[in-house]
């Protein structure tokens, strides 16, 4: 489980979205680094697995009202046409075809859970070679 | 007789490079078309979770 917070100033502006599994300790760690810190809000608790993509699910959503987060995504470009976080973006992409059908699927899905198609197509295909392996395993057994 | 087959319309999507070589070895591993083992790892995929979003 990992907290996903916002970073106040004293102005009341949000600076800073972060998540943590150890809240406390990063307050602190902001307080040293920047004394404009008034506090530390939590967004919400959210699975391990779904934490970076829910910290930047609040991260766009402060960027689009305005805030003047300072995360490193802000200072660059972020890729409007498949919503894809810098850090994923940093990695090298290709395109797959798929069909027009499940692209739907992938859109109404991204769009209901605040997350990007990289990370719902990569979470696929991370199953699914979790069944080749069982597959593979299963024919050496077997032979 | 010839069998109608009713023709899918195929769109592009990004995936990373990891995701690349997960289908690249699907296709080996298989032999089937990439676009083919992404559409079914995808559907099935989005299929199993769209049905708990939606039974929520």
């Amino acid at each position: 489980m990992k907290t996903v917070y916002s970073v106040i100033n004293k102005e009341g502006a949000i600076v800073y979205v972060g998540c943590t599994i150890d809240l406390k300790r990063r307050e602190a760690q902001h307080r040293a680094y920047n004394p404009e810190v008034a506090r530390v809000e939590i967004l919400e608790y959210v699975e391990d697995s779904v934490a970076n993509e829910r910290e930047l699910h609040w991260i766009y959503k402060f960027i689009d009202e305005g805030q003047p987060l300072k995360n490193r995504e802000n200072k660059k470009n972020r890729t409007k046409k498949w919503g894809v976080h810098n850090d994923y973006a940093s990695q090298k992409m290709c395109s797959v075809q798929i069909l027009a059908s499940t692209k739907k699927k992938i859109d109404k899905y991204a769009k209901e859970h605040g997350v990007y198609h990289y990370f719902v197509v990569h979470q696929a295909l991370q199953e699914y070679i979790k069944f080749l392996k069982e597959i593979e395993n299963a024919t050496t057994i077997g032979a | 007789m010839k069998k109608a087959v009713k023709k899918k319309t195929k769109t592009t999507i990004a995936v990373s490079m990891e995701g690349k070589r997960i289908l690249d070895r699907a296709v080996e591993t298989t032999g089937i078309r990439a676009f083919r083992i992404t559409d079914e790892a995808l559907s099935e995929w989005s299929q199993k979770h769209l049905t708990i979003s939606e039974e929520v």
